[in-house]
């Protein structure tokens, strides 16, 4: 017995392992060939299939919540709104053919196109608009973008109040089926720039009350040049993209978008080198690897994006170092934003000698920065009682962790505050989370920061991050301004330039106001943001404007 | 046997609520939550509370955690925060993958660990037994993080004869699969080794050579599979580790299974995705074990008189 079922042991342990191999590699274990596997075999590239990574799962599939911008550009094939982008950073129209400003500045009268389609057939009208505006508005959306819809007249209030369901929203008026009537609360020259983000976009009613409210892959219908078709989303594996025949625009080139989500840079290089990708938005930490690839360096494309970094200095600390000028100033002169840009961003980046990005209206090519100037920033340290550094406090440097060139350009920063001020602060990586809690609570003393346009206004840098007292819902809110800044002066400008109408007087008023915030120091601005980007030669027609690559309604990839 | 396996599975409960409790707090103590994450940099004070509130993160810390224990009594895991998903969809759609390509390691690890360890006990101090240990000592030093950029760079981006990364078909298993596999190979290799050799000074083994039977015959029939049995212990620590290890195999080689979800969720403060991969993870390690003394009963019928 024993000898006879000891071979069937031997057998079942030894011999079983090729069974065993042959069944874990069933194919029927792998997810089944459909659209999502087109073009993605070692090495293939494939005629009119665009393949480009996203670096994460979507965070969600609904225009009305979307906030981030991987997704962003994802859900932009797929849903549209009123007006878009394009390529020479202005606002087009798009569902909205043509529209008219009432001379007070507050009544945009939309008139829609005609004949556009949802995906699945039906033709969108002025109270589709209605409908998707009023339900991102509903508290069970918990939408955190509905900002962009906070001008119109009654939405704060629907906001605000908390029962569920979609409301009426007085400021949105359909007229007739082409004709949308939307009613802001007072002049705002830059609100049509709200009218670009996804929270405004035109979804399908019918499709989503099916689904008891969520949009998911099951029913994603909107009116863009490519379709989310149900299974196109595979979790942690990709998202596939088929483009719409009915497009109002013309039927896109492409024939599918396969949007692999890959995590990791090094993989994203390897697959890019390996020609199972199109395109690839790389960090400048990858720069290296790039270089010293002439394949690679030859495809290497660079983007400006309207978003600046800077350091920030928070006087709202109780006995912060920072409540006096002198001190920010200090710090200010003794960044070498040069060096730093060299060092730690391979001279992918613009130097920031204001606070406005050159693609923002009122930008000034000619405006001053505090000079880089170690001696005088030492007399200023000095003045400020702190000579040669000494008695400095040493406090947390803060900076958003995980992101190579972010931690690279705190560091330059720190060394180069050592160096030329013996002011020595500590580095201090946070998780993004933790890093938004304390900017919110006011409790970071120094941190790197950033701020990316919503729409190319002054309005939306200087009186939206550094008044004193940005007022919202009626209570003084102002998070952005996380670091305590306060000037009478600096406020009165951007009040009064906010509601000016002579664009030229406007703009003026809004340079004063940044000259004040220069010489005050509250930041010191560092760099304007550039993408960087793979491209192969093969792909062609590709867009972008200052807030990203534009939908794919022209790119064709060839053979 | 039944009483066995109930005794070492209600000994699993308790474990079990142990680890339940010492994650939820570990991640729950952490700073921050989910919400800053979930709705960005420019959300308001008012958008956050209103979300808290929502998912009852504005609840103490203990009715939190007496309702997701609740939960789970109900089999519900609750819902990532990220992702919009029932937790149990997430584990039903990835561990599957995880565990193909824990298994395809584990039996790469065999079908490589298990002959380089036996010839070289039986060529015990020859140049192939010494180019054996040489190469184990080198598998078990280069982690996977290494290990997996350089098969990517050369058989997949230089050689080209697989693919970088994906989860299409069986090749694209291939390379995770030694990646993750090699340090477990290695490891057997030198147990294989090591027991083979202790087993072959035996008495027994002397005793069948004498009775006529050929060196190898001897080795074959009674050596191996009683040099199996320590091997099979480290087999199944290998094969836990292999499940809940390969995370980093997963993120570089793109295979969807639960690894990169799980070290995300911790960065992202998903706490029910946390708790519920921790719980799995738990759970695993219960199960392989208990597996591996199965198989000890198997093979060892000593162990099983004893059961």
């Amino acid at each position: 017995m024993s000898r006879y079922s000891s071979k069937i042991c031997r057998r079942g342990l030894l011999g079983g392992i090729a069974s065993l191999t042959a069944g874990a590699a069933l194919p029927g274990c792998f997810p089944s060939k459909g659209a999502g596997a087109a073009g993605a075999g070692a090495g293939g590239a494939a005629a009119n299939v665009l393949r480009y990574p996203l670096t994460d799962d979507p965070t969600t599939l609904d225009p009305g919540k979307v906030e981030d911008g991987t997704t962003i550009d994802m859900l932009q094939q797929v849903y549209e709104g009123l007006v878009k982008w394009d390529e020479k950073n202005q606002i087009v129209p798009n569902l909205a053919e043509k529209w008219d400003i009432s001379p007070d500045g507050t009544v945009y009268t939309f008139r829609l196109k005609k004949g556009v389609k949802f995906h699945h057939g039906r033709e969108v009208t002025a109270a589709d608009f209605k409908y998707s505006m009023e339900r991102a508005c509903d508290p069970v959306l918990l939408s955190p973008t509905t900002g962009y819809l906070r001008d119109i007249k009654g939405a704060k209030e629907r906001i605000a109040d908390k029962t569920k369901g979609i409301k009426d929203i007085a400021g949105i008026k359909a007229i007739d089926p082409y004709t949308l009537e939307i009613t802001v609360d007072g002049f705002k020259p830059y609100w049509l720039g709200n009218m670009t983000y996804l929270i405004s976009y035109v979804v399908c009613r019918e499709a989503i009350e099916k689904a008891d409210g969520k949009i998911s892959d099951a029913n994603s219908v909107g009116t863009g040049p490519f379709m989310l078709e149900t299974g196109a989303y595979r979790l942690s594996d990709r998202v596939t993209l088929t483009a719409n025949p009915g497009y109002h625009g013309g039927r896109p080139k492409l024939d599918t978008i396969v949007r692999e989500i890959l995590k990791d840079a090094s993989t994203r290089l390897s697959k890019y080198r390996a020609n199972e990708l199109d395109m690839l938005i790389i960090s400048p930490s990858d720069l290296d690897a790039v270089n010293g690839d002439a394949a690679l360096k030859a495809d290497l494309k660079t983007f400006p994006r309207a978003r600046i970094w800077y350091v920030a200095m928070n006087s709202a600390v109780a006995d912060s170092p920072f409540k006096k000028r002198d001190v920010r100033r200090a710090i200010a002169m003794a960044i070498d934003k040069k060096q730093l840009i060299q060092v730690a961003l391979h001279d992918q980046a613009d130097i920031a000698n204001g606070i406005l990005p050159p693609e923002v209206l009122g930008y000034d090519p000619n405006v001053k920065p505090l000079p880089f100037d170690p001696a005088q920033a030492k007399d200023l340290l000095a003045k400020a009682g702190y000579p040669g550094g000494a008695g400095f406090p040493v406090l947390p440097y803060a900076f958003r962790a995980h992101i190579q060139e972010v931690q690279e350009v705190a560091e330059v920063v720190r060394q180069q505050l050592k160096t030329n001020l013996g002011v020595d602060l500590q580095s201090h990586p946070m998780e993004w989370n933790e890093y938004l809690k304390e900017r919110h609570d006011k409790t970071l003393p120094i941190a790197t920061g950033s701020w990316g346009a919503d729409y190319l206004d002054p309005q939306n840098f200087l009186s939206t991050l550094l008044h004193t007292d940005k007022i919202v819902d009626g209570k003084p809110d102002h998070e952005e301004n996380g670091i305590g800044y306060s000037n009478a002066d600096f406020d009165r400008l951007c009040d009064q330039a906010d509601v000016e109408h002579n664009q030229a007087k406007r703009i003026d008023l809004y340079r004063q106001a940044e000259r004040i915030a220069i010489d005050d120091a509250p930041w010191v601005p560092l760099y304007f943001q550039k993408d960087l980007m793979l491209i192969k030669p093969r792909v062609t027609g590709y867009r972008d404007s200052v807030f990203g690559i534009l939908p794919h309604t022209q790119t064709t990839v060839a053979p | 046997m039944g009483q066995f396996l109930l005794k070492r599975i209600g000994l699993a409960v308790p474990t079990l609520l142990v680890v339940v409790f010492l994650v939820f707090m570990a991640v729950h103590l952490a700073p921050s939550d989910p919400v800053e994450n979930k709705l960005g940099e420019k959300a308001t004070a008012e958008q956050r509370t209103a979300m808290r509130h929502h998912y009852g993160l504005d609840q103490p810390l203990p009715l939190q955690f007496v309702r997701y224990v609740g939960g789970l009594l109900h089999g519900d895991f609750g819902e990532s925060y990220k992702l919009e998903q029932p937790v149990s969809t997430l584990i039903a759609v990835k561990f599957p993958v995880t565990a193909q390509l824990a298994i395809a390691a584990l039996l790469f690890s065999i079908a490589v660990g298990l002959p380089a360890g036996a010839v070289a006990a039986y060529f015990h101090n020859s140049w192939f037994d010494r180019a054996v240990m040489a190469l184990v000592v080198a598998m078990v030093s280069i982690p996977s993080i290494v290990l997996g950029p350089l098969l990517i760079l050369g058989v997949a981006v230089k050689l080209g004869w697989l693919p970088t990364s994906g989860w299409e078909s069986p090749k694209y298993m291939v390379l995770p699969m030694i990646a993750l596999g090699s340090r477990s190979a290695a490891i057997v290799a030198r147990f294989m080794r090591s027991s083979l050799l202790d087993t072959l000074r035996q008495d027994y083994i002397r005793t069948a050579i004498a009775k006529g039977l050929s060196r190898p015959m001897a080795v074959w029939r009674h050596g191996i599979k009683n040099a199996l049995l320590p091997v099979l212990t480290v087999l199944g620590t290998n094969f836990g580790a292999l499940l809940t290890g390969s995370f980093v195999v997963e993120t570089l080689f793109h295979v969807p299974g639960i690894g990169d979800i799980s070290i995300e969720s911790i960065q992202w403060r998903d706490y029910p995705v946390v708790q519920g991969m921790a719980l799995l993870v738990a759970i695993v390690y219960v199960f392989v074990n208990l597996g591996v003394d199965v198989l000890y009963g198997a093979i060892d019928p000593r162990v099983r008189a004893r059961g």
